[in-house]
């Protein structure tokens, strides 16, 4: 794979492995990393642009469609992929509307990821 | 006395005279003598009371002062007869008293012979009749009063005899069973039964008459009953004994029960089909939640292996290379099994049709409603083209049903105690909205909502909302929960919409009592 990637990811996932194994892989690609345990953590250290999001949608208090409805409200055009284990219609046409770029199936395979951060960065 | 004989001196004429005019004046009945021209010959204290004439005014006179004018026929018919020697008995008729009134009498008119048995006149015994007649008219009121009251009774009342023949039967009878009343009266009462039920219920009397011992006399019972028809239907029978001296009556109530059973029928198999979907979908709950957790090990360990697989770069040990590939690969494997898994606890799912929401909400409200939530004032609208989704009905009732309960149980205690349902369009799905008046949601609870195992009820398992969740998504929805502004909490979920057979109709129908009924938008 080519090592020449760079750019900023923010990773938001209420699962701590599950972070720490984004950064890993992520970092070993080229890019640089940050990852918040929840949606409210994100909202309260949004990294400066240009980024993009990986963000999981099933967080308890705010999903992570919540999540980019908030941006969206503030004015916040930042790339996003959702990543869900339960991926539906209704969820796609929701991400649709909310301006999600992509929504992955979890886990994701590593190739669709990197090409998802690739494009945005 | 003097001849010494034993026997009894014979009565002097004057006594026996005396005895039967002493006979005559204490008499309760009026007693008149005349000739055959009619001319009044004795006249006795009952008659005085009764005509209101006294004896002297009376003897000598006619007998025609005491008749009236359009009875004077009758009397020469009944003179007629006595002539020719015969007796009327109890002969009905009227006649005058003094002033003018009317009096119904009954009379008696025999011959009075002469010593060689030519009839030389009449003796006429009178008896008021009008204290009878007025107890007559008053039991005749008293009776049409109470056929009166009888015939507005709901339930069938049906009079038997002890043998089961039937006496009466009000109008309510003849709505239930189809019969006229007087078809009935004079058949057993076994003919309102199927064939099979005849037998014991003609043995519950029996057995009640020889023993004493009650199977059915004073206690309801839920039986079968046959219209006319030959339907059977369930109705409730009470039979009571009526105590009337030299009777023995028992009067049947009837209840038919054919609404009230179709009705808790309905409950018992949404229930039931509630509760083995709820196993079903805690089932399948049960295997999402699993999916979920497993998913995210699953995950981190392909991310792992891939960052691994990178910093090893093309120089490493092949084996080395190999092996971490197999590492992603068979995280990739396990999350396809669990995939797997998924869709098949799915394949219990019904096929999908397009329902109309509508009665989808009314059966579940119904269902909901009942005990604590009877009193809850609950509105439906549903909304434009939000009338029809393409949905698993039973399933789509159990998210309902759920969300229904919980706002019943949201609004215990609550001085206003409101249910709104209200179903809009968007985009391809219809919204479904279940708001209450309750006190909101606790933040710590929010934040849980959907997650197995939660609860804030002291019995319960807290699967209700998950289960929700799981039975949403399967439809390709979501479900969300928000406070309302102005207090309560409202939940709304998504279902794929779909274009009713006649889109708009069928919306606009009136709910049941209690219902307000209002359409959105």
């Amino acid at each position: 794979m080519a090592d020449n990637l760079s750019g900023r990811v923010a990773v938001v996932d209420d699962d701590e492995d599950v972070l720490d194994s984004f950064r890993f892989m992520l970092e070993l690609a080229g890019f640089s990393v940050a990852t918040y345990l929840s949606a409210a953590l994100f909202l309260a250290n949004i990294p400066p642009d240009p980024f993009c999001l990986i963000v999981d949608h099933h967080m308890p208090v705010m999903t992570g469609l919540d999540l980019v409805a908030r941006l969206r409200d503030s004015g916040s055009g930042v790339p996003v992929v959702l990543v869900t284990a339960a991926v539906s219609p209704a969820m796609v046409a929701h991400a649709a509307r909310v301006g999600v770029r992509q929504v992955l199936q979890k886990p994701a395979r590593e190739a669709d990821v990197i090409a998802f951060v690739a494009s945005c960065c | 006395m003097t001849d010494g004989t034993a026997a009894l001196p014979p009565e002097p004429a004057d006594t026996a005279r005396s005895l039967l005019d002493t006979i005559v004046a204490s008499s309760n009945d009026a007693i008149i003598g005349k000739r055959l021209d009619g001319t009044i010959t004795s006249w006795n204290a009952a008659a005085e009371a009764l005509f209101g004439f006294s004896a002297a005014e009376m003897v000598g006179r006619s007998i025609l002062t005491i008749i009236p004018p359009d009875r004077v026929e009758e009397e020469d018919a009944i003179i007629a007869r006595v002539r020719r020697g015969e007796t009327l008995v109890h002969f009905e008729t009227e006649r005058v008293a003094k002033g003018g009134r009317l009096v119904p009498v009954s009379l008696t008119i025999s011959p009075v012979r002469d010593a060689r048995g030519a009839v030389i006149g009449v003796s006429k015994v009178a008896r008021d009749l009008s204290r009878l007649r007025q107890v007559y008219v008053d039991l005749k009121e008293r009776q049409e009063l109470f056929l009166a009251v009888l015939r507005t009774v709901p339930d069938g009342l049906i009079v038997i005899d002890a043998a089961g023949i039937v006496q009466a039967a009000n109008p309510a009878v003849e709505r239930i069973f189809h019969y006229a009343a007087d078809e009935l009266v004079g058949r057993s009462l076994n003919v309102l039964m199927p064939d099979a039920d005849r037998a014991a219920h003609d043995r519950y009397l029996t057995h009640y008459l020889e023993t004493g011992e009650r199977r059915i006399i004073g206690i309801g019972r839920v039986l079968r009953g046959q219209r006319r028809d030959g339907t059977v239907f369930p109705m409730e029978l009470q039979v009571e004994e009526v105590s009337t001296p030299g009777h023995r009556l028992f009067t049947g109530f009837v209840r038919d029960l054919t609404d009230r059973h179709a009705r808790e029928r309905r409950l018992v198999e949404l229930q039931a089909q509630l509760i083995h979907l709820s196993r079903l979908s805690e089932l399948g709950q049960t295997v999402s939640a699993l999916a979920h957790e497993v998913n995210q090990p699953l995950a981190a360990i392909a991310n792992y292996a891939s960052g691994m697989r990178r910093m090893l770069g093309p120089d490493a040990a092949p084996e080395l290379l190999a092996a971490v590939d197999k590492v992603a690969a068979q995280a990739e494997r396990a999350s396809r099994i669990v995939q797997g898994v998924r869709s098949l606890a799915r394949k219990g799912d019904r096929p999908r049709r397009p329902e109309a929401l509508r009665p989808v909400i009314d059966e579940t409200a119904e269902l909901a409603l009942v005990g604590p939530g009877r009193d809850v004032t609950l509105t439906v609208r549903i909304g434009d083209r939000a009338s029809h989704a393409d949905i698993d009905r039973v399933q789509v009732q159990q998210v309902l049903f759920n969300l229904l309960r919980n706002a019943v149980q949201a609004l215990d205690g609550r001085p206003v105690r409101r249910i709104e349902v209200t179903t809009r369009r968007r985009d391809a799905m219809v919204e479904v909205e279940v708001a209450d008046t309750g006190p909101g949601l606790a933040e710590e609870v929010r934040s849980r909502l959907f997650q197995p195992f939660l609860t804030t009820k002291a019995e319960g398992l807290g699967v209700g909302l998950s289960i929700c969740r799981t039975i949403v998504e399967a439809h390709g929805g979501e479900i969300a929960a928000v406070d309302r502004p102005g207090g309560g909490c409202v939940f709304t979920f998504s279902l794929p919409a779909c274009d009713g057979p006649t889109p708009g109709a069928g919306d606009r129908v009136a709910g049941t009592p209690g219902e307000e009924v209002a359409v959105d938008q």
